[in-house]
């Protein structure tokens, strides 16, 4: 081989190594040294396989004979084929695989191509990529938790005020839009104050989320059950038909769930219910939740336990 | 059977044999069963006014991974190894044994080098394959990686130059995922016609 390609091969920042059609070493490049600190005298005329038996597999034999014998240029990637060249150093190595003639002879060329650095940086990049989505889902969860204090009654679960006005206003409109009725029920525990003061205030707040639950599962997907304070509650039906809201007080009256237990003393739950509908009643929320309100302090006034009262409703018969 | 489906048969059997040399080969290498199988060939002619998009119905929709290799010599073309950038994550991430969540498109040089890696074996035994029917032996590139939109790549394929692409649909499957591609191989109309040429010798032989 001539003598200026020769040193320039030993100049180059990869691994060059030259076989003849025996496979055996014809040239061994200074780098080649670097990467697996054998020197080019130590294996010149050696068979390739026996100075690096990291190729010595079926497949590597196979794709080197076609290089030989069909002229196929063949790419060995780093990331399938780990170790290459020495299994003490940590190189990542691509390898080219390619055929040349030589006055007459087939040499074939091996070129080891050093991705070590490519490798760390590119990890580097993939754990902080995985550490800033780590991150942006703790942002996500935290949001989330945000958004459920601002719109979601913590002892409860159920809407707070704010989500309810928001839903409320939406509803009006709609309301408004398609000339419907709607109707907005005002809910009271009874004698709530007197649970408290005879159970402790734990046991108080076990009967609100019980009345929470209850009025969760009577209403309808479309209907907004909505903690307003204390032992209030806001029940908005955004369609009302055929007096779908007596339907809906008499499963609240009726329901068979209406007391806790504490130290074996069942505790019964009797609620007061003020109505108010829309457009009779008032056009805005403030105002149907206003005359409601009103209307549930009559029904308290009632004798008896689980009393309503509907403003407009001279005709209900539930009310009576 | 019509003159062109029975070229389109013999087609298809020559490059399932070679095709299943590159699927024993890659299984070899990452180590897990890899079948490649070549269900249907096609040979379109770009200036007969045929929407390529109509032949690539699998992976029209975003982006997508092309390893392409370029032969001269007495053949002379591009072959085209085409597979939808997703599909190719996935495939990517069972190469490296890895369980990445991660299915996005975005590919670093480690993961084009894999590609690379498998265009080569597979291009390597279409092209090869096309060169000992014919009896020559055929010098091309390594192949080049590149990610395209499926508007980029159709100017990039209907090359003036080639105006023949052989179609080849190739189903590729590792372990339960199955990848479903195409290779396009260009040529020139002198290829293309040495190539029919040696069919036309095949189905004399058939009938003799």
């Amino acid at each position: 081989m001539n003598k200026i390609p020769y040193n320039l091969l030993n100049e180059i920042s990869e691994g060059i190594i030259v076989l003849n059609e025996k496979l055996e070493i014809f040239f061994w490049n200074y780098y080649m040294g670097i990467l697996t600190g054998v020197q080019e005298e130590e294996v010149l005329n050696k068979d390739v396989f026996q100075v690096l038996p990291n190729l010595n597999v079926p497949y590597f034999h196979k794709t080197i004979h076609d290089v030989v014998d069909k002229g196929h240029k063949m790419f060995f990637s780093a990331a399938m084929h780990k170790e290459l060249v020495n299994i003490n150093k940590n190189y990542n190595l691509n390898l080219k695989a390619s055929g040349f003639i030589n006055d007459g002879e087939r040499y074939l060329l091996l070129e080891f191509i050093d991705v070590t650095n490519q490798f760390i940086q590119i990890n580097r990049l993939k754990d902080y990529v995985n550490e800033l989505r780590q991150v942006n889902k703790e942002l996500i969860e935290k949001e989330k938790t945000i958004r459920d204090l601002a719109y979601y009654d913590q002892l409860t679960g159920l809407a707070n005020r704010t989500l309810f006005y928001d839903l409320a206003e939406k509803c009006l409109e709609i309301a408004n839009r398609n000339h419907i009725v709607l109707c907005l029920m005002f809910l009271d525990i009874d004698k709530f104050k007197n649970i408290n003061d005879n159970f402790g205030h734990k046991v108080g707040d076990k009967v609100i989320q019980k009345v929470a639950d209850l009025l969760s599962e009577v209403t309808k997907e479309d209907e907004i059950v909505a903690r307003y304070g204390g032992d209030e509650f806001l029940i908005l039906m955004p369609n009302l038909t055929n007096y779908g809201h007596e339907e809906l007080i008499a499963k609240i009256f009726n329901n068979k769930n209406k007391s806790i237990f504490h130290e074996g003393q069942e505790i019964k739950i009797s609620f007061s219910i003020g109505v108010s509908f829309y457009p009779v009643d008032g056009t805005s929320i403030d105002k149907l939740i206003t005359v409601a309100d009103h209307a549930m302090y009559v029904a308290k006034a009632k004798e008896g336990e689980d009393n309503c009262y509907c403003n407009s409703c001279e005709l209900c018969t539930i009310c009576q | 059977m019509s003159e062109d489906s029975l070229r389109n048969d013999i087609l298809k059997e020559i490059f399932n044999i070679s095709v299943g040399k590159a699927a024993g080969l890659l299984s070899e290498i990452i180590n897990r069963t890899i079948i490649l199988t070549v269900p249907q060939v096609d040979v379109l002619n770009i200036n007969e006014e045929i929407q390529l998009e109509d032949y690539l119905p699998k992976v029209t929709d975003g982006a997508l991974m092309v390893s392409s290799i370029s032969f001269h010599d007495i053949l002379k073309g591009k072959a085209n190894l085409i597979f939808p950038a997703h599909k190719m994550r996935t495939f990517i991430n069972l190469c490296m044994n890895e369980n990445n969540e991660n299915d996005d498109t975005t590919f670093t040089d480690i993961d084009y080098d894999i590609i690379k890696e498998i265009g080569n074996i597979i291009l390597n035994s279409i092209v090869g394959e096309v060169g000992n029917f014919l009896d020559i032996r055929l010098d091309y590139s390594l192949p080049e990686v590149k990610v395209f939109t499926q508007l980029n790549l159709k100017k990039n394929l209907e090359n003036k130059e080639y105006p023949h692409i052989l179609i080849l649909y190739i189903t590729f499957i590792i372990d339960e995922t199955e990848i479903e591609g195409v290779i396009l191989v260009n040529l020139t109309l002198n290829s293309l016609n040495e190539l029919m040429k040696n069919l036309d010798r095949i189905e004399k032989k058939l009938y003799e």
